[in-house]
C-alpha cells in the first residue's frame, strides 16, 4: 500500500523527539498515582534526569552522520548540526526543569514539567526539521507550550498578562509566517527545502512575489529571535513569566529561532542560487543586527528592574548572534568556499550555546534574590555580596560573560562572532558590537555595583540558598569559566556542526 | 462569462461580505452566525474547484463542530454578548491593512504596472492556479491523502507531531480554566506561598544598620568575615 519501503531504522532519527515525548507523558502520567510522595522536588529531578538520559540513549544510538541524511519522507534531516542544537535544548530544559523545584510561586506539578520537556522535543524537531510543513508544526507545538509556560502564574496578573501578551501576539506572527509559508508552497509547488529552491531559481518563477513571501516567512523567524522590529513582546513576557521560564525562553526557544532561520534561508533560499529573494535577505541582516543591538541595549539602561533589564539585555544579545548571521550571508552570498561560512555558523551556535548557561544562570540568581528580598529591582540586590559572597560572585561572572569580559566565555563567543564579521570586512558592523558592548558595560556593572557598594539594612540576614537552585547556578558559573579555558573542543564540534550544514551548499 | 465564472463572484462576495459582518457586527451571536455563513461559501469554492471531499469536511468540521462550538460558547457567556470595541488605533490600522492588500493585490493578482519602463505585479504563477492541475490528480484521491498522512516517508512525522501539538493545547486549556476548589486549593496555596520566614520583609526589624561606613562593630565584623574567606 505505501509507496516506497519504510526503514523502521530511520526513526532513530528522530531519537531525542521520540524518547522526549515518551517522558513527556510518563511525568504526566505520574499525575494519576496522587501518591504523596510525588513531590514537585521528585517530578523536577525526574524530568530533569530523564531528558539528559535520552540525550545520552540518543548519541549512543543514533548518532548523526557526518554529511548528515534526510530521512522520514523528506522532512527530518539528521546532521551534527541539529545534534548540537538538541544537546542546548536539552540542558536548557533540564536547567529550567531544576530551577523551578525551588521557585515557589509557580505550582508545578507534573503539567508544569511535561510542558517544557514537550517544548523541548518542539524545538528538536525545529533544529532538524527539513520541510515547512514540519518546520511550522514544530514552531507551533513549542510555542504552544511556551505560551502556557509563560503564564502558568495564572493567579498572578503579571504572569497572566504575559502569557496571554505572547499568546497573541505569537498566533498573529505565526499566521503571517504560515501565509508566507504557503505562498513558497504556491510558488514552488514543494515543501522540502531543497525542492523550493529548485524552483524558486528557476527563471520563470515570479521573483516578487517570492521576496513578499520570505519577507512574511522573516516575520516569523524575526518574532522568535526577538530582532528589531518584532522585539516589541519580549520584555513584557520576560518580565511577568516565571523567573525559570523566562531563561527557558530567552535562550532555548531564541536558538531554536536561529537554527530554523539559519537552516531555511541556506537551504530553500539559498545565496548560491541568487534570486531578488536571496538578495534581499542577505541584506537586511545587518540593518536588523545594528538596530538589535542599540534598542537592546539603550532600553536596557534605563531600566529599574533587574528582570526586565536582562530581558531588554536579551534583546541586545540576539543583535551580537545576528552579527554572526550577517557574516554568514555575506560569505554565503560570495558563493566560495573558502572556509569563511562554516566559521560564521560556527560562531553562531559557540554564542548561542554559551549564551544559554549565562542567561539561565543570571536568570536563576534574580530568581532567587526576587523570593528572598521580595522584588527584583536594584536595590533588592543591594548589600547581596555581605549577605551571600558566593551568589553575589557568581552574578558577576555570568554578568561579565554576558558584557564580553576577557575571562569569561562571553568573551570568547563575542571574538568569534566579531572574526567572521571582520573576515567579510564588515568593519563597520563591528564597531558597532564594540560600541554597544561599552554601553552594555554601564547597566550590567550598575547590577554589581549595588551587590558590593551599596548597603541595606538586611546584611546581616542569613540568605539560605535552596540546594538544587545552588547546584544549578554552581554549574552555570563554573560552565561560563571552564568552557573558555578549554573551548577548544567546543568550538571544534561547532565548526563540525557549521560544515554539516555546509555539506549541501558545495 | 461562464456559469463557473459568475458563481465564483457571488460566492466570493457572499464569504467577503459575511467575513466584513463579522468582524463589524456588534452582536458576538450575529458574529458566530455570519461566520456559519462565510464558511458556507468556502465549502463552495472547494465544489467549484472539483474538490468535493474537502467541501464535505469543511461542512462537517468547520460548520458542525467549530461554529457550534463558537455559538454555545456565546450563548453560555451571556454577559458579554455586545462586545465593547475601544481600539483607538483602528484608522493607523486601517490604512497599514489597505496598503499591504494593494501589495498583495498587485503581487498575487493579474494585473502589471509599469513603473520606469519595469513591470510589475502580473505574476506568472508556475502551476497553482491553474485548475487542471487538480483536476489531473489521480482518481483515488481521499485514499492518497489518507496513505499520505500516515506513510512515515511521506508526511507521517507531521501528522503525529500535530497530535502532540493536540495535547499541549488540551493540557494547556485544562490548566488554565480548572478551577481549584476545597482541599486542592489549599494545597495549591500552601505549595506556592513564598516560606514567609525567609523573606526580608516579613523578618522581625533588628537594630537598623547603619548606612554609612564607620567604625562600628558591623563594620568590624565584616571585615571579620572577609578576612576568614582569605584563609
Amino acid at each position: 500500500m505505501f509507496g516506497t519501503q519504510f526503514n523502521p531504522s530511520d526513526l532513530l532519527a528522530v531519537a531525542p523527539e521520540i524518547g522526549l515525548t515518551f517522558w513527556a507523558f510518563f511525568i504526566l502520567s505520574l499525575d494519576f498515582l496522587k501518591l504523596p510522595q510525588l513531590n514537585r522536588r521528585v517530578l523536577g529531578m525526574l524530568s530533569a534526569i530523564g531528558v539528559l538520559v535520552v540525550m545520552v540513549l540518543a548519541t549512543v544510538l543514533a548518532p548523526p552522520a557526518d554529511k548528515g541524511a534526510v530521512l522520514l519522507g523528506g522532512m527530518i534531516r539528521h546532521d551534527l548540526y541539529a545534534y548540537v542544537f538538541d544537546a542546548v535544548f536539552i540542558v536548557a530544559g533540564a536547567l529550567t526543569c531544576l530551577l523551578s523545584i525551588d521557585f515557589k510561586p509557580v505550582r508545578a506539578g507534573g503539567e508544569f514539567f511535561a510542558l517544557v520537556i514537550l517544548a523541548t522535543m518542539g524545538m528538536c524537531l525545529m533544529a532538524s526539521a527539513n520541510d515547512i510543513i514540519l518546520l511550522f508544526l514544530a514552531t507551533e507545538t513549542s510555542s504552544m507550550a511556551l505560551y502556557l509556560l509563560a503564564g502558568f502564574m495564572r493567579d498572578t496578573p503579571r504572569s497572566a498578562e504575559a502569557g496571554m501578551k505572547y499568546f497573541i501576539f505569537g498566533a498573529v506572527s505565526s499566521t503571517i509566517m504560515l501565509y508566507g509559508l504557503s505562498l513558497v508552497y504556491g510558488l514552488s509547488g514543494q515543501t522540502g527545502y531543497e525542492k523550493i529552491a529548485a524552483a524558486l531559481t528557476a527563471p520563470e518563477s515570479p521573483h516578487m512575489v517570492g521576496v513578499f513571501a520570505l519577507l512574511l516567512v522573516m516575520i516569523g523567524f524575526a518574532f522568535k529571535t526577538t530582532a528589531v522590529p518584532f522585539h516589541f513582546w519580549a520584555p513584557d513576557v520576560y518580565d511577568g513569566a516565571p523567573t525559570p521560564v523566562t531563561g527557558f525562553i530567552s535562550t532555548a526557544s531564541k536558538a531554536a529561532g536561529f537554527a530554523i532561520m539559519i537552516r531555511f534561508l541556506l537551504y530553500a533560499f539559498s545565496p548560491l542560487a541568487p534570486t531578488p529573494a536571496t538578495q534581499v535577505w542577505v541584506a537586511m541582516m545587518q540593518p536588523v543586527a545594528i538596530l538589535t543591538m542599540f534598542l537592546g541595549n539603550l532600553l536596557a539602561i534605563t531600566q529599574t528592574s533587574v528582570k526586565r533589564m536582562l530581558a531588554y539585555s536579551s534583546i541586545a544579545q540576539a543583535g551580537y548572534i545576528m552579527i554572526g548571521v550577517t557574516a554568514l550571508a555575506y560569505a554565503a552570498s560570495r558563493g566560495e568556499v573558502n572556509g569563511a561560512e562554516p566559521n560564521a555558523i560556527a560562531g553562531v551556535i559557540f554564542y548561542i550555546a554559551t549564551y544559554m548557561f549565562t542567561n539561565i544562570g543570571a536568570f536563576a540568581i534574580v530568581g532567587l534574590v526576587a523570593q528572598r528580598a521580595g522584588g527584583d529591582n536594584l536595590k533588592d540586590f543591594s548589600g547581596l555580596a555581605r549577605r551571600s559572597p558566593y551568589l553575589a560572585l557568581a552574578m558577576v561572572a555570568v554578568l561579565l560573560s554576558l558584557t564580553g569580559a576577557p575571562p569569561l566565555v562571553g568573551f570568547v563567543g563575542k571574538l568569534f562572532l566579531f572574526r567572521s564579521a571582520v573576515d567579510e570586512n564588515l568593519i563597520g558592523l563591528v564597531v558597532v558590537g564594540v560600541i554597544n558592548v561599552l554601553i552594555s558595560v554601564f547597566y550590567y556593572l550598575g547590577v554589581v555595583r549595588a551587590m558590593y557598594v551599596e548597603r541595606s539594612p538586611n546584611e546581616s540576614r542569613p540568605f539560605p540558598i535552596p540546594a538544587v537552585t545552588g547546584w544549578v547556578v554552581l554549574i552555570t558559573s563554573a560552565a561560563v569559566l571552564i568552557i573558555t579555558l578549554v573551548s577548544t573542543p567546543f568550538w571544534d564540534l561547532a565548526l563540525a556542526a557549521a560544515k554539516s550544514l555546509q555539506t549541501i551548499l558545495n | 462569462m461562464t456559469l463557473q465564472q459568475i458563481l465564483f463572484i457571488v460566492i466570493s462576495l457572499v464569504v467577503l461580505g459575511s467575513a466584513v459582518l463579522v468582524v463589524t457586527t456588534r452582536n458576538l451571536f450575529h458574529a458566530a452566525l455570519f461566520l456559519v455563513v462565510s464558511f458556507f461559501g468556502v465549502a463552495g469554492f472547494y465544489v467549484l474547484l472539483d474538490a468535493g471531499f474537502f467541501a464535505a469536511a469543511q461542512v462537517l468540521v468547520y460548520i458542525g463542530a467549530i461554529s457550534i462550538l463558537f455559538i454555545f460558547a456565546v450563548m453560555l457567556t451571556r454577559d458579554v454578548i455586545t462586545a465593547q470595541r475601544g481600539n483607538s488605533q483602528w484608522q493607523a490600522a486601517a490604512i497599514v491593512a489597505g496598503v499591504i492588500f494593494l501589495i498583495m493585490a498587485l503581487l498575487l493578482g493579474p494585473f502589471s504596472v509599469t513603473i520606469r519602463g519595469r513591470e510589475f505585479g502580473n505574476a506568472n504563477w508556475p502551476f497553482a492556479m491553474d485548475g487542471n492541475a487538480i483536476k489531473a490528480a489521480p482518481g483515488n484521491f481521499v485514499g492518497i491523502l489518507g496513505t499520505g498522512l500516515v506513510d512515515l516517508n511521506q508526511y507521517g512525522v507531521p501528522f503525529l507531531l500535530a497530535a502532540v501539538l493536540l495535547l499541549v493545547a488540551m493540557v494547556g486549556a485544562i490548566w488554565v480554566a480548572r478551577e481549584l476548589r476545597g482541599r486542592e486549593a489549599e494545597r495549591a496555596a500552601a505549595e506556592t506561598a513564598v516560606d514567609d520566614a525567609d523573606m526580608d520583609a516579613n523578618q522581625p526589624v533588628q537594630e537598623p544598620l547603619p548606612l554609612i561606613e564607620t567604625e562600628t562593630h558591623e563594620a568590624h565584623d565584616s571585615r571579620n568575615a572577609a578576612a576568614t574567606e582569605k584563609h
